[in-house]
């Protein structure tokens, strides 16, 4: 019998089954699509959502222990740091009232400032022997792990809180945003793998520039972690200023403009802030643009303080921004970002050509983590 | 706080097993299938598509279990510092070691045996960002 025969012979009762079967399978479908189509839905984005959730938890438990293992090394095993930097992990943040905006810049730094100071405390609790710049590179590191951590915990709540509810809204909010939040986490493990090493990242770009024009110039500490050399540019006066290197560190670019501003009388011709900026998608990593304005990023004391004190000595302001991905921002430098500091440093020159006379006074303000940049 | 590697090649030993026996049934099904088909004539379409469905997730699964796991950002990237000669810009450039910061002062010169420092250290970017990055709008 060959297969032709077979499926004539047996075709009429056998469509008949299968077509029988496939009707009642599609109808079952229908009806229980209609009934749980959202429950299946909501199971199906929990599932998705899980396997993040599951990477995150790695990421966070590598984090920590590339923390503990990086300062057990240092300290050469001395102590045993994990309760320590367990109990920094969970260190909570508290930022001032804004009910009453008055004089909320002043507490903002207040409360930075304190909250700096208790993180390098703690680490040098835990490493003694460990210089300045080791000490800010371990503080930056423990930011880093402690960002895992907490990022960790939030996407935890939100998922167990749309399990809970088996609301379909709060875990679709929580999927969309998934892959935006799994990229930023995937950026602080760079970071706390730079920050381990000492290597520079990208945010440096601005300092790394400020260290270029610097080099050979005699600099000083103006305010606490942040120095000011005074360069000789086109036939002006510049005061570079950046974070003091190679430590992780980000300075107080605003009070040291402030306080180079107050000390010259406000007899300075222009402001030249140089800074990192998020690229758009499709932008090139280390293209370059220009600006007006105060390019300084964080939680914004210091472009306040530039801000008032240029607006009181009605100074120009200029920026010239290095286009980053947010992957870049915090990894270690990437050779396209880091080819880009000649024609940043072509564009000061021509800005300070094009804008000032001879004889003139102008701040550059190179802004950002100097970690593993020098002055 | 992780889950040990113990624990991980427990859960992969069980799910090889688990294919195994899944893609051992199928094969028996199979065969039984092509048995009848030839015995009697007759063709089951049930355990073909059931046999076949089976093997092919199976065959799904085993791929799946060979891709390599997704990077999570702490591995080492390669990077670089360049030194230069602060006279006659001669550059070299090597693999970073620890210790190593902009503007650091380095070995003379090979050349004019004045003193280097570090110029610049940097890492190239791997092609998966690349990749991500290429755009044609």
């Amino acid at each position: 019998m060959n297969i032709q025969s077979t499926f004539t012979s047996q075709a009429p009762f056998q469509d008949n089954i299968v077509a029988m079967i496939l009707q009642v399978l599609w109808l079952a479908f229908f009806i229980l699509y209609m009934f749980y189509g959202q429950k299946i839905q909501v199971k199906i984005m929990l599932k998705e959502i899980e396997g993040s959730l599951f990477r995150l938890k790695l990421m966070r438990d590598r984090g920590r222990e590339i923390a503990i293992s990086t300062i057990k090394s240092i300290s050469k095993g001395n102590s045993d740091p994990t309760d320590r930097i367990d109990r920094l992990l969970e260190h909570v943040y508290i930022p001032p009232v804004d009910l009453d905006p008055s004089g909320i810049i002043r507490r903002l730094e207040h409360l930075i400032n304190v909250r700096d100071f208790k993180f390098k405390e703690e680490v040098k609790l835990m490493v003694p022997d460990a210089d300045e710049a080791q000490i800010n590179n371990l503080t930056n590191m423990i930011e880093a792990a402690m960002a895992l951590n907490q990022i960790y915990k939030a996407v935890r709540h939100y998922y167990l809180i749309g399990k809970k509810t088996s609301s379909f809204y709060i875990i679709l909010q929580l999927q969309m945003i998934l892959p935006q939040i799994m990229m930023e986490t995937k950026a602080y493990a760079r970071a706390l793998v730079a920050f381990k090493n000492g290597q520079p990242i990208g945010d440096g770009i601005g300092p790394l520039i400020a260290a270029r024009l610097m080099r050979g110039s005699k600099s000083y500490e103006i305010v606490d972690d942040t120095v000011v050399g005074r360069v000789s540019l086109e036939g002006r006066v510049a005061y570079v200023l950046k974070a003091k290197g190679p430590g992780g560190n980000v300075g107080k670019p605003g009070e040291a403009i402030r306080q180079l501003l107050e000390e010259k009388g406000g007899e300075i011709s222009r402001i030249i802030v140089i800074d990192a900026a998020q690229k758009f998608e499709g932008e090139k990593p280390g293209e370059v643009v220009e600006g007006t304005g105060v390019a300084i990023g964080g939680p914004g004391v210091d472009k306040y303080k530039v801000e008032e004190v240029a607006t009181k000595y009605k100074i120009p302001l200029s920026a010239i921004l290095v286009k980053e991905g947010i992957g870049d921002v915090v990894s270690t430098m990437r050779k396209e970002i880091a080819d880009s500091v000649n024609e940043v440093i072509d564009r000061i020159k021509r800005i300070v050509r094009e804008t000032t006379k001879e004889g003139d006074s102008v701040i550059i303000a190179g802004i950002g983590n100097t970690i593993g940049i020098a002055q | 706080m992780s889950k040990s590697s113990g624990d991980i090649r427990r859960t992969q030993v069980y799910f090889v097993s688990m294919i195994i026996v899944l893609m051992l049934l199928s094969l028996i099904t199979l065969l039984q299938a092509f048995k009848t088909y030839r015995e009697k004539g007759y063709v089951d379409y049930l355990s073909f598509t059931l046999s076949i469905s089976a093997i092919t997730l199976s065959v799904y699964m085993i791929l799946q279990m060979k891709t390599r796991p997704p990077k999570t950002g702490f591995e080492q990237p390669e990077v670089f510092t360049v030194i230069r000669c602060s006279k006659c810009g001669f550059e070299t450039t090597r693999k970073f070691k620890e210790g190593d910061y902009i503007l650091k002062e380095a070995d003379l010169c090979p050349k004019c045996k004045e003193p280097t420092f570090i110029y610049m250290i940097f890492r190239k970017a791997d092609e998966e960002e690349k990749k991500r990055e290429r755009y044609e709008l």
